[in-house]
Formats: C-alpha cells, sequence, structure tokens
C-alpha cells in the first residue's frame, strides 16, 4: 500500500514539474514541440482513432481524374497549412503548434486508408487541423483526399506549379498579378516592388 | 454566434492573404547577370539584388514552365523570393515573359 502511494506521489510530482516547466517555457508557438512531446501526442492521437478505421481500405478509386480534381481541393482548401506537396512548409505551417507533418513522409504514409481518412473526417484536437464535412464514412472527396496523400511522395515538379495557380487569392493578389503580367510584357508602368506578402 | 462567425471570416481572409504567396516577397526588374547559383537584377527602381537560385526554384516564362537557361541580360522578371537564415534572398519562382523586342512589339 505504501509503495503504491510513493508511486502515486511520485506521478503527481513529476506531472506538477512537468506543468510548471512548460508553463515557464511559456506558450509560443515558435519552437517546434519536444521529441516527447510529439511522441506521446501521436501516440495518443493513434489509440484514439476507433479500431475499425484501422483496418478500412479506401473505396475509392485513385484515377488520373480523380487525383487531377483533388489537386483542386487540395490547393484551395489544405495547401495553407499543408503546401501544395504536403510538406507543411507554408507560411502558417512553419509556426503552427504542432508543426503539420511532412506528409510524404513514413508516419504518415505508414497509417493506413481509415486512418487518414478519419483525422480528415474528425480533425485532432489541440492542432490545427478541422473537421471536414459532416460525420460519416461515405464522403467521396474526403476518400479521394487519401488518394492525394498517397500520391504526395511522387508528386512532379508540373503537378505542384499547377497547384500554385490555384491557391487561394485575394482581389489584391489578383490585381498585382495583372500588373506584374503587364510588366513582363513590357508595360512601361513599373508595378510596385519588393512588394510583401505578410 | 455572430462572434465564431466574424472570427471564422477573420481567420479565413487572414489566412487566405497570407498564404497567397507564402509570405514570399515579389521583386520586379530586370536581369544584369545570372549564373547558375544566383540572379541580379536591377529593380525598378533601380535598386541592384542579388538573389540565389536553389534547387528548387522553378522558372515560368509566359505562365507556362520555362528554363532559367533562357534568361539573358535585359530580360524583365518578377521574382518570388524569400529571406533565409543568412538575410539573403532565395528565389521561389522566376517568372519572365516574352524576349524584350517582342515584349515591347506586344506593348504598343
Amino acid at each position: 500500500m505504501r509503495r503504491w502511494l510513493l508511486a502515486l506521489i511520485l506521478l503527481l510530482a513529476l506531472i506538477a514539474a512537468s506543468a510548471w516547466w512548460h508553463i515557464r517555457a511559456g506558450m509560443d508557438t515558435r519552437s517546434a514541440p519536444g521529441s516527447l512531446e510529439t511522441y506521446v501526442a501521436q501516440t495518443v492521437r493513434a489509440w484514439s482513432v476507433p479500431s475499425k478505421y484501422k483496418t478500412l481500405r479506401n473505396p475509392a478509386s485513385c484515377t488520373e481524374e480523380v487525383l487531377g480534381e483533388t489537386r483542386e481541393h487540395w490547393a484551395d482548401h489544405c495547401a495553407t497549412c499543408h503546401a501544395n506537396n504536403g510538406s507543411g512548409d507554408t507560411l502558417l505551417g512553419r509556426t503552427m503548434y504542432p508543426r503539420p507533418p511532412d506528409m510524404r513522409r513514413p508516419d504518415t504514409q505508414n497509417q493506413s486508408d481509415g486512418e487518414l481518412y478519419y483525422v480528415i473526417k474528425n480533425g485532432v484536437r489541440l492542432t490545427g487541423m478541422p473537421a471536414f464535412g459532416a460525420p460519416g464514412d461515405n464522403d467521396t472527396s474526403s476518400w479521394h483526399l487519401v488518394c492525394l496523400i498517397r500520391h504526395l511522395p511522387k508528386m512532379s515538379a508540373e503537378e505542384e506549379l499547377e497547384m500554385r495557380r490555384m491557391n487561394p487569392k485575394t482581389p489584391a493578389d489578383l490585381e498585382e498579378e495583372r500588373q506584374e503580367a503587364e510588366f513582363l510584357n513590357g508595360a512601361s508602368t513599373p508595378t510596385p516592388e519588393h512588394h510583401h506578402h505578410p | 454566434m455572430m462572434k465564431a462567425i466574424q472570427t471564422s471570416l477573420c481567420v479565413l481572409a487572414i489566412s487566405t492573404g497570407l498564404f497567397a504567396h507564402g509570405g514570399a516577397e515579389h521583386l520586379t526588374g530586370t536581369v544584369k547577370a545570372l549564373n547558375a547559383d544566383s540572379l541580379t537584377i536591377e529593380t525598378t527602381k533601380h535598386e541592384t539584388l542579388t538573389i540565389a537560385l536553389t534547387a528548387k526554384t522553378v522558372a515560368m516564362k509566359s505562365k507556362a514552365k520555362g528554363d532559367l537557361k533562357d534568361l539573358k541580360a535585359g530580360d524583365r522578371v518578377v521574382v518570388h523570393a524569400e529571406k533565409n537564415k543568412a538575410g539573403q534572398f532565395e528565389a521561389e519562382e522566376v517568372d519572365f515573359g516574352p524576349a524584350p523586342a517582342a515584349a515591347a512589339k506586344a506593348a504598343h
């Protein structure tokens, strides 16, 4: 009994020390999570996926046509954080906490189709990943996204270029594009230079 | 409810603006020099900038995939670049158009 009590006190002390350390370290997102935190978070997330999804296979056919349509979907909805190529190397992705994973790597690619679908459909708490669409296992567009995630390690430079044109743009971006095109085509009026996108 | 909608719209608006160019600056100017590792341009405000070219730099000629080898001194370019940790610009994308003579003809 005493041993259990001692173990419990030690565990509580460890949790309190960890909480104190995290609070003292600050709550900013500039630093990436450490390896222990990453391991714990990934393990808990993996446990949280219902077992039926671990064996679920993608019912969609990942044809070239589907991949083409889904690149457009990804470029518009996902690339802001995940980047067109799935690397997560974007302005937002670089300082999110936790960072979006490089989805081309084994950590993502080794997950089952169902696990990937579950994350797209239900999101991940305490991260930047929201749930998309209505709950359910028959969302074709989310299964198509699983197709694209499988394709990310093989994505060509041409596909990435095509996706750049599909990324979200504000009216100011479109106007700037127009001015730049005019400049490249020989217009005498110079476009604003050093145009910085915050 | 309204607050949640307003917040969502703000996040969407901000993230759209942020992503559009991934934080890159757009440098417009004329090529002064080019080698395998860097591109030097004179900007439209007559400032000389040297921009590093990397394996990830993509060339776009008239909105189609191009080749940096086609660039030469005097060509107009729009370079999408970000500063690296050393503070030097690194080109993500170099856009260029038709040859200057053709461009001048098109402009008239």
